[in-house]
């Protein structure tokens, strides 16, 4: 009935648009294909819809009727329309193929039905002339930094960037193996959790204990090394610590490894991830220790469909997801660029922040090389001690912030005054 | 870079006077780790960045030149910005021409280490070392000639030591006119020190590397003894 309406509808209003903006196609009009091809056709050839004497002399039998739903009704009831009689295609196959005992089969088809189902999109323009509720949402963004943005744990970075953006944040931190991504990912996750929020963290290759030993080094500064590796001097300092951390956070961190799901977690295993525990805010470890849910074999198609289900989540859950990634191997002497992101190109595209890190002397530079906010192509470096968890920001005349903070650091060391 | 584990800035530290004991047990130390950075790419060993008393003596001969050195030490920033020039020179060994280089690039570091980036903002070269590096380098990868390649055209200052102590070659003479005239081109310091007067430079070094380097700086001759091996008493 919904396709008869519509149908109808367009030769009532004469009005294209409806197929135009919402990309209709005959796979919607399973029952009156010829009717939409004819219609569809004639509007290509003449840039008109057919009048109805027209369209009832190509088809006679078809029934005019009256339309008064509105165009926003009829466009989700024909979505509606389409996604059943497509999902009860898929189904109707998984069945055979479960009967014909192809159990792998009819799980990719499975797993490929999220994709086949989609929402209408109804055309609502803004005046942003006229609609200024964007004001009243600025003023609560100066008021409420803590509702809109989760602090990255590098207050440079956070002036940059404003911090995580709660809602809409794909970020991503890339750099060559060895250069500290894991710790730089764990050292975001502890300022979320220091923020009181629940913080999911994959960790695709470190183990649990692993990721706390660093932790426990982020958080208190005792040496990592003395840690792993069970030097006895720091026991009773590291004992003091562990008995006081119950009582430091009101936040949780949990840790997802791959040897608790049985291998590789997927984007659909996050979901999960994030649903059962509640997460606010979830870091990736990394993008190239995902499992491909749709199971593509080749590794440029499995890291764009991780990234791409990554974004789709994102979206659907409307937290923060922050992930690390590999950087290819080509030079960057004159500056990273989106081009350098390992396997794949969409990992960049997907993004909405996107971080390359490099190291050397002891010194970690941050090169934001995409942000939707901020300027990009300039860098922020810090000494760092990753056996004691330290990062200290150091000012620069040419970085991104232009130098912000020396004054500060001469006042602090220096005899004379500025 | 192999970072300091001993602090050598205890003495002119205002931090260390206030926080003595956090910093003798090792707490991060910004100015510590900043300086320690522009040293190590400046090639300055560690023995060469420790603070010298530099004294006159007794005849005070060299009055004159420690009071403008000292007016250039005091107005580092500016003397280097406007990419000026010093030839300091004498014809006796160890009485000071190095250790003056040296200091006014200490101030220079000195003044700027809270706000600069960590680049190479200044460069100590060995004149003679460097011309047997770059030498080497036509066989063999030589880092110190690579490395003094890579910064020697963006360091804010560069002290050339030794300059002129042998007739160059046409090849060193090329290497070293080119770096000189393109730093003099775009406004870089430079600090000559030698062991000859601008005369027998341009003996040794040619005209066009005499009268780039010559007419371009202020030339300070250092008259007192040597003083290599002195101790105070």
């Amino acid at each position: 009935m919904i396709q008869l309406q519509i149908l109808n509808k367009i030769l009532d209003s004469k009005d294209a648009s409806f197929i135009i903006t919402n990309n209709l196609t005959s796979e919607f009009f399973s029952d009156y294909t010829d009717e939409f091809n004819f219609i569809k056709e004639h509007f290509d050839k003449y840039n008109n819809v057919p009048d109805k004497a027209t369209f009832l002399s190509k088809f006679p039998d078809f029934d005019i009727i009256q339309v008064d739903e509105s165009y926003n009704y009829l466009i989700d009831a024909l979505y509606e329309d389409r996604n059943k009689r497509k999902l009860a295609g898929i189904f109707n196959q998984i069945r055979k193929l479960l009967n014909e005992g192809k159990t792998d089969e009819a799980l990719n088809l499975y797993s490929e039905c999220s994709t086949v189902a989609i929402q209408a999109k109804h055309l609502d323009a803004v005046d942003i002339v006229r609609d200024t509720s964007r004001y009243d949402d600025y003023v609560e963004r100066c008021n409420q930094f803590n509702k809109y943005y989760i602090k990255t744990g590098f207050p440079e970075l956070d002036k940059l960037i404003g911090g995580w953006e709660r809602d809409e944040e794909l970020a991503t931190i890339a750099a060559r193996p060895g250069v500290g991504k894991t710790w730089i990912l764990l050292k975001c996750a502890v300022a979320a959790l220091e923020q009181g929020l629940n913080v999911g963290l994959y960790s695709g290759e470190m183990s649990e204990r692993k990721v706390g030993y660093r932790f426990d080094t982020l958080v208190s500064h005792i040496s990592n090394y003395s840690i792993s590796k069970g030097i006895v001097d720091i026991q009773n300092e590291y004992k003091l610590y562990i008995d006081s951390l119950k009582d430091r956070f009101s936040g949780s961190l949990k840790v997802l490894t791959p040897t608790m799901i049985d291998g590789a977690a997927g984007v659909t295993a996050l979901r999960a991830f994030i649903e059962k525990e509640n997460l606010d805010i979830l870091f990736v470890d990394q993008h190239s220790l995902l499992d491909d849910d749709r199971k593509a074999r080749d590794p440029v198609t499995r890291a764009a469909n991780i990234s791409r289900d990554l974004k789709n989540l994102q979206v659907l859950k409307k937290i923060p997801i922050i992930a690390v990634s590999q950087q290819n191997r080509e030079k960057t002497e004159n500056g990273a660029t989106t081009a350098n992101i390992a396997q794949t190109d969409r990992i960049s595209q997907d993004s909405t922040i996107l971080i390359f890190l490099e190291q050397k002397d002891n010194i970690l530079t941050l090169n934001l090389v995409k942000s939707r906010d901020s300027e990009t192509g300039k860098n922020l470096k810090f000494a760092i001690d990753l056996n004691r968890g330290i990062f200290e920001y150091i000012p620069e005349s040419n970085n991104a912030l232009a130098g912000e903070g020396a004054q500060e650091l001469y006042e602090e060391y220096e005899e004379s005054p500025f | 870079m192999i970072l300091s584990t001993e602090c050598w800035l205890k003495e002119q530290c205002k931090k260390y006077k206030t926080n003595k004991e956090e910093c003798d047990d090792g707490i991060f130390c910004m100015k510590l780790f900043k300086l320690d950075a522009l040293y190590n790419l400046s090639m300055l060993s560690c023995e060469q960045r420790k603070h010298l008393n530099l004294r006159l003596d007794a005849s005070r001969v060299d009055e004159d030149v420690f009071i403008q050195l000292k007016e250039f030490q005091n107005n580092i920033e500016k003397f280097i910005q406007e990419g000026n020039n010093l030839y300091l020179y004498s014809n006796i060994t160890g009485n000071g021409k190095t250790a003056w280089a040296i200091r006014l690039m200490q101030s220079y570091f000195n003044s700027i280490w809270y706000k600069t980036d960590l680049i190479c903002k200044g460069l100590f070269l060995s004149v003679p070392r460097y011309l047997l590096a770059i030498k080497d380098n036509i066989s063999n990868y030589n880092d110190y000639a690579n490395f003094v390649k890579e910064n020697i055209f963006e360091a804010d200052v560069v002290i050339w030591d030794d300059i002129g102590t042998k007739s160059a070659t046409s090849f060193e003479h090329e290497n070293l006119l080119s770096i000189i005239d393109y730093r003099m081109c775009y406004n870089k310091a430079n600090i000559f020190t030698s062991n000859v007067s601008p005369e027998e430079l341009r003996d040794l070094a040619g005209d066009r590397l005499y009268s780039r380097i010559i007419n371009y700086s202020t030339c300070l001759k250092f008259q007192g003894e040597d003083k290599r091996g002195l101790k105070i008493v």
